[in-house]
């Protein structure tokens, strides 16, 4: 009795952890969410805000999602007007530091979804982290969105 | 305006003929210089306060004058204080209907380049565009405003993926697209630049090395370009197209021009 009431209350604790990404204490990812696309668009993009709380800076090296044919790591950039995507081999999240992805900026890149995707599905994404550690989030599908963040981002922009 | 700028020196004369007065008042009597002293006063008053008003009425018509242009020097906008004529170019929009510079007659335009395959930014525009095409919409002194999405990447956006997609984001918004020089004939005269890059190389492609291809990237110019209803060009609209900056700064322009 005792053992079986144990075993549950790990369960739960275990489900709990499974939730909140368990793969690395110290790391925490917030809002994970993937825009909305037109149910033609052939690439899609995901956001989320990710916190290092340990003292070692951590490496995203790759990504992948079972909705996508494959995942890059992207970010956009301003050059004299025009606008680029640039192919992120990896994108370092240093010690104690936030790194977040959003509209406008880093992105993960969600190529070739393999089915139509709307506002409250749900995606789930693993991130590959140096030293082969893995970190899965579920990102909800949310139309536009982030607009408060979007504007603060481009303070920096100058023009 | 010669007369605002003569006045101040009839007065100087006309003084200096009070002053040459007072000179030989002098010469009367004490109680004489009293009243010329206090006639030369009051005339002096008057002089000033006529001067003053004239100078605030300078300024006030210089502000007036100079309004017209510093209104422009918006944040983020390049302003043609002369619209700027642009090529001419054939193009198709989403409903197969030739889109050439005779659509652009009638109501304002705002144009935006991109393509289709393009997760962040051109989702991004859009988004915000849609945002500001409403917003614009709502104002009393609104114009009519049509949206367009020009495609350089006819390559892989056909005209129904390009009318799907982009009525997504706004069932008022137009996509359109063409031929390669169609194309450019636009992009170059509105200087709007774009480029093909692999997608894992990262090398640069011209427009015939990605016809056989799917995974490049195009980097291309992020502004909203706003043409008139003659067809000319007046602004070029830089990102991040904040809501209210670029509804302030979309009426600015029209009504300045309108």
């Amino acid at each position: 009795m005792r053992n079986s009431l144990l075993s549950m209350v790990i369960a739960i604790l275990m489900s709990v952890a499974g939730n909140s990404i368990a793969a690395d204490a110290h790391l925490m990812i917030m809002d994970p969410w993937v825009r909305e696309a037109p149910p033609n668009a052939k690439m899609l993009a995901g956001y989320f805000t990710i916190m290092n709380h340990s003292g070692k800076s951590v490496e995203i090296v790759g990504a992948s999602s079972d909705k996508f044919e494959k995942v890059e790591l992207h970010k956009t950039v301003h050059e004299e007007g025009v606008a680029k995507m640039i192919a992120q081999p990896s994108v370092e999240v240093g010690k104690h530091a936030t790194v977040k992805f959003q509209p406008g900026g880093l992105h993960l890149m969600l190529i070739e979804p393999k089915t139509k995707l709307k506002a409250g599905d749900k995606v789930d994404i693993t991130l590959k982290l140096n030293k082969g550690d893995e970190l899965k989030m579920t990102a909800v599908v949310k139309k536009g969105g982030a607009k408060e963040e979007h504007s603060h981002e481009h303070m920096h922009h100058d023009h | 305006m010669l007369s605002l700028i003569v006045s101040p020196c009839v007065f100087s004369v006309f003084r200096f003929g009070t002053g040459f007065a007072t000179a030989c008042g002098s010469a009367v009597s004490f109680y004489n210089v009293h009243m010329i002293n206090f006639l030369i006063n009051s005339r002096t008053v008057i002089y000033w306060s006529v001067s003053i008003i004239l100078f605030i009425g300078l300024i006030a018509v210089g502000m007036l004058y100079s309004s017209r242009v510093s209104d422009v020097n918006i944040k983020g906008v390049r302003y043609f204080s002369s619209a700027v004529k642009l090529n001419n170019f054939q193009l198709n929009d989403h409903n197969h209907q030739n889109y050439d510079n005779q659509r652009l007659a009638g109501q304002w335009n705002a144009l935006f380049f991109g393509y289709t395959h393009c997760p962040d930014i051109c989702p991004t525009v859009l988004l915000d565009m849609s945002n500001v095409y409403n917003e614009y919409s709502k104002r009393q002194d609104a114009k009519e405003l049509q949206v367009v999405f020009v495609s350089v990447d006819p390559n892989r956006d056909s005209l129904k993926h390009l009318k799907n997609y982009v009525t997504y984001f706004n069932p008022d918004f137009l996509g359109v697209t063409g031929e390669r020089k169609q194309i450019d004939a636009l992009t170059k005269s509105v200087g709007a630049m774009y480029d093909f890059e692999d997608g894992i190389s990262g090398e640069l492609l011209t427009a015939e090395q990605v016809v056989d291809k799917q995974g490049y990237k195009v980097n291309h110019y992020a502004a909203i370009i706003l043409v008139n209803p003659e067809g000319d060009m007046v602004a070029h609209i830089y990102p991040p197209h904040d809501l209210q900056r670029v509804v302030g700064a979309l009426g600015t322009i029209i009504n300045i021009n309108s």
